[in-house]
């Protein structure tokens, strides 16, 4: 990895997460009025997310984004295990994994080889933005309603737009997260992120499997190195 | 001859006494309502040394407002609350403190200015980028670099943090944006503290605690304000709720603190010598009477102090805290005095027997003070003044005064003498007693030989333990580091911004650049701006657009990535060409915060700008050179101040120590007339410099300032009791010397030596020096020196002194 690029990782993440800080204050500060369905809804699908052990699911994921050429496509597989492990592999095009273990995050790429470990807490801003992530990821949508207005689009199956709350901030870079749920309404079907500059991403759960793996190794860093 | 002009001037009072002491009421009570006209200047400077680094480190930390910052760290202590809760509860202590304390408080900074900067247009780096920043730019632009940022770039962008990847790398794909933020970065440890900017506050690393850095209303020396300060800040943080912990660093928590000890201290020692001194005057002497003798030094101070404001037009605060304890000498003359009238029972003819020796005593003593005019403190030349005008004052009440007002006829001296009995003249001088004298003196020699030195003056600090115990857990919690700072003072700001370009770019080159903090590679003087703007449009101008063009068309091919991908970048470098002139950044909203922080304009007219480092030895050497290379600016270091300091005021009393050592003994010479009895009436003064220099030695504890300045106070009181002791063995006179002078060291040690049991360093260190030294110099003036007397001597019967 680059000097530079390492840096500007360093650079997004405290760019997502000086906007995440301002909506969730300014959130807090406001604190509008949110419908009842809605709240409802989320409550209904955090309580039944909550009872799960653990998730397994295989993703595919568009990603179009005006500095590429074509739609990327990417494959992978995400695992969650209560109380606190989730793992994020990408197989394809390029294979790299995130994998969180409470305050401990891993990660690996296969072109570089090398696997980078942090603390969460020594990172407060990496920390921030896989804080989001997990939110989405293991259900705690109730809290997301802190960063963003939520728009109910359609109810069965259930699909929401989660939209953030100021200009500023997480606003500036994205214009709105949208989920489906399953018909079941257990877990995540679809995530549409639309950002502010035009690039779409839409990310489909396939093969969800509402309990953790089996195979514990999938939260390893060593089985990643075959 | 002296005695003759002497008894002349006394029965001329005599005569007239009545109208000498209205004269002295009227003179005391015009004193007395003059002491509500007189100024007393509270000015630090007054009592450092005159060294030209310390005085102006002194005026800058008093300008620039440092001293009065307080910190304050609230930090988590339940593990189910989190940050946002430690958030609401620090926004709501920074409401809650008054405007009537604070001037500005500030718990983080917003991330306005990296938003800026990561978002905004290639101008600030056009501005900015120097040669060398310059050189790692054309590094980049390479096929090799650029490949690899790209494919870098591509699996981020795949990756969670997608979004943002994908608007930075088309705006800057050679992360030229990075060079300034890392730039900006190191501005961060200019406040010496770990911090981490999260949710616009100063987080520590775990993210349990948050700095609150507030500007303090009050000056740190102003000991009221510091107290209502400090009673502010405690009451709101003992509101805040049970999840939460605080800790505090302040000035002003030191100067309450010290006072806070120091009027402890002196509520016991004055009961303990209140308590000792009515036992001397209604229990050993036995006479009420004796009580003008106590008077008589608070007379002395008062007149004198309307004298010396008349003379010098100021007066210390520290000058009549230290002369009022100084003039406490002086109440041995009045004892010599009211002793002698009751031996002899003709005051008249005891004050006409003790009244050589009383005007000797004080004049050596008169000496000693005189030696304070060597110091290269102001306030030390104020207390030779206030001092030697005290003494003299004292002596004269004691001698032309007090014994217009003894009754004549021997009285009982309380427990010492018998109802209708002649008071004993005593005399505990035998071989013996000269004998266990030399031998603890010659054992606490051996000792005093291995006497160190404490260069630290801060070590004379009382503040509470709590108040350190909190800045400590302060310190571990933020990794508090202290820093130097280089000071670059100009009449105009682009002038000091120019010198701090040319002190940036030599400390980089001294110490590195991670430890240089400046807003030179950042915000540089316009001058410097407009050579840069030039530079860089010669750069891209000049065939580097096109080269970058060619490689990120060919290498984004490769990458997938799209031909429009870096027009952003394009569009912004082609903004940043044709500009002729720069803006002015002191006026710049978004970065006035950080700006404010090294650049501020100066009370008399003028513009100050800062540049921090590590205070370290390997570092403030090479940058004191650089100031001494740029006559507009200056080093502000605490690790050199407190060694110049230490050194400074070390050297000034060791000067003053030698200075008093050598007039006492020229004097005594001059008086005694000959080097034998010179010998014998020293020998107190010697004794005491040994004993204390021994025992403190043989405790474990080293010699600081606050000993050295009481040894001098020391000094003068020794060379009393020896000079009194010899004059008696000379003339044989039964004045009461050897009570004289167990009484004038009782009154000193009640007054002086209770201090032992003070808890403040300072006043223990003085409490420790004079009880040991008025002790060892009373114990070898009554014990040694008469047996000294004859044995250099022979008992060749009483001769006169020298006049």
């Amino acid at each position: 990895m680059t000097g530079h690029t390492a840096a500007s990782a360093v650079a997004a993440i405290v760019l997502v997460l000086g906007a995440l800080a301002l909506s969730a204050s300014h959130a807090i500060a406001q604190a509008p009025a949110v419908s009842s369905e809605i709240t409802d809804t989320l409550k209904r699908m955090e309580q039944s997310v909550s009872k799960l052990e653990g998730i397994s699911a295989e993703f595919i994921q568009h990603k179009k984004l005006a500095a590429f050429q074509d739609v990327v496509e990417l494959k992978g597989r995400i695992y969650m295990k209560r109380p606190d492990k989730l793992a994020w592999h990408v197989d394809e095009p390029i294979r790299y994994s995130i994998l969180i273990t409470g305050q401990i995050v891993r990660q690996w790429d296969e072109e570089t080889g090398q696997t980078r470990e942090m603390a969460v807490s020594s990172n407060p801003m990496l920390g921030a933005a896989l804080n989001q992530m997990t939110a989405w990821f293991t259900g705690k949508y109730l809290s997301l309603l802190e960063d963003y207005e939520v728009k109910l689009l359609k109810r069965s199956p259930i699909r929401l737009q989660f939209i953030p709350k100021k200009s500023q901030g997480m606003g500036k870079a994205i214009k709105s997260v949208t989920i489906e749920l399953q018909e079941d309404e257990k877990y995540l079907r679809e995530i549409v992120i639309d950002e502010a500059g035009g690039d779409n991403s839409t990310l489909i759960f396939t093969r969800t499997s509402l309990k953790p793996p089996e195979d514990l190794r999938v939260f390893e860093v060593d089985a990643l190195v075959r | 001859m002296f005695d003759r002009w002497f008894s002349r001037l006394y029965d001329r009072i005599s005569k007239n006494r009545k109208i000498a002491l209205y004269l002295l009421i009227f003179l005391v009570g015009a004193s007395g309502a003059g002491m509500m006209f007189v100024k007393f200047n509270s000015n630090i400077k007054l009592m450092i040394p005159h060294h030209p680094t310390i005085v102006r480190n002194i005026e800058f930390f008093r300008s620039s407002n440092m001293a009065n910052k307080v910190l304050i760290s609230i930090g988590l202590n339940d593990p189910t609350m989190d940050k946002d809760d430690l958030i609401k509860v620090v926004d709501s202590l920074v409401s809650s403190m008054s405007p009537e304390f604070f001037t500005k408080i500030t718990s983080g900074v917003s991330d306005e200015v990296i938003d800026e900067m990561m978002e905004g247009q290639m101008q600030d780096l056009a501005e900015s980028f120097s040669p060398q920043d310059m050189a790692t730019v054309d590094s980049r632009i390479s096929n090799e670099y650029v490949s690899l940022a790209l494919a870098e770039s591509y699996r981020r962008m795949l990756g969670p943090g997608g979004i943002i990847h994908s608007s930075m790398t088309r705006g800057d794909p050679l992360g030229l944006k990075l060079i300034m933020l890392k730039k900006l970065q190191t501005l961060s440890t200019s406040i010496g503290h770990d911090v981490k900017v999260d949710k616009g506050k100063f987080f520590s690393h775990d993210l349990q605690n948050i700095m609150i850095i507030a500007d303090a209303a009050v000056a740190v020396t102003d000991i009221r304000g510091s107290e209502k300060l400090y009673n502010h800040l405690n009451q709101i943080l003992d509101g805040l709720p049970d999840y939460v912990t605080s800790s505090v660093i302040a000035g002003h928590f030191h100067t309450f603190s010290n006072e806070n000890v120091i009027k402890r201290d002196i509520r016991l020692t004055v009961a303990i010598a209140s308590i000792g001194f009515l036992v001397l005057i209604f229990v050993i002497i036995g006479d009420h009477r004796a009580l003008l003798i106590y008077i008589i030094p608070l007379a002395a101070v008062v007149i004198a102090t309307n004298i010396s404001y008349f003379i010098l037009g100021e007066l210390s605060y520290s000058v009549i805290g230290l002369a009022a304890v100084i003039a406490g000498i002086s109440i041995d003359y009045g004892i010599h005095v009211f002793i002698a009238a009751k031996m002899t029972g003709d005051p008249a003819k005891g004050v006409k027997l003790v009244a050589k020796p009383l005007v000797i005593g004080a004049l050596t003593t008169v000496g000693v003070f005189f030696a304070f005019f060597f110091s290269q403190i102001d306030g030390y030349h104020q207390l030779a003044v206030l001092s030697i005008i005290s003494v003299l004052l004292a002596l004269l009440i004691s001698m032309l005064i007090l014994p217009q007002f003894i009754t004549p006829g021997q009285g009982k001296l309380g427990l010492i003498g018998r109802q209708g009995e002649e008071p004993v003249d005593y005399n505990f001088s035998n071989g013996a007693t000269t004998f266990l004298w030399l031998g603890c003196t010659l054992i606490l020699l051996y000792f005093a030989l291995g006497v160190k030195l404490e260069n630290n003056i801060l070590r004379v600090d009382g503040t509470e333990k709590k108040i350190i115990d909190s800045e400590d857990r302060f310190k571990d919690l933020w990794g508090t580091r202290k820093r130097a700072i280089l000071v670059v003072q100009e009449d105009d700001l682009q002038t000091a911004l120019e010198v701090n370009d040319k002190i940036y770019a030599e400390a980089v080159e001294a110490i590195g650049a991670p430890n240089v903090s400046s807003l030179a590679p950042l915000w540089p003087s316009m001058k410097r701006r407009l050579e840069n703007l030039a530079r860089w449009n010669e750069f891209w101008r000049g065939g580097k657009e096109e080269k970058l063009r060619e490689i990120l068309a060919r290498e984004g091919e490769k990458h997938k990535f799209s031909k429009s991908a870096f027009d952003p970048f394009f569009q912004s470098l082609t903004a940043s060409y044709d500009r002729l002139e720069v803006a002015a950044k002191e006026n710049d909203e978004s970065i006035k915060e950080i700006y404010g922080r090294f650049v501020s304009k100066m009370e008399g007219g003028g513009y100050q700008v800062l540049t921090f480092a590590p205070d370290l030895e390997i570092h403030v050497g090479p940058l004191d050179e650089i100031s001494q290379r740029h006559p507009s600016s200056f080093l502000v270091s605490g690790a050199i101040m407190e060694k110049l300091f230490s050194g400074a005021f070390l050297a000034d009393v060791s000067v003053l120590t030698k200075v008093a050592v050598f007039l006492v003994v020229a004097l005594t010479f001059l008086f005694m007339g000959n080097m034998k009895e010179t010998l014998v009436a020293l020998a107190p003064v010697a004794t005491s410099a040994i004993w204390i220099l021994g025992t403190l030695t043989m405790f474990g504890h080293s010699m600081n300032v606050a000993n050295m300045v009481a040894y001098i106070v020391v000094m003068g009181l020794c060379v009393d009791y020896g000079i009194f002791m010899t004059y008696k063995s000379r003339s044989g006179q039964k004045t009461g010397t050897v009570l004289a002078v167990t009484f004038s060291a009782i009154s000193t040690l009640l007054g002086a030596g209770v201090l032992v049991f003070a808890s403040h360093p300072a006043l223990f260190s003085t409490g420790s020096t004079m009880l040991i030294g008025v002790g060892a110099g009373h114990l070898s003036s009554i014990f040694a020196v008469p047996y000294l007397y004859d044995l250099l001597m022979g008992k060749t019967g009483h001769r006169e002194m020298a006049p």
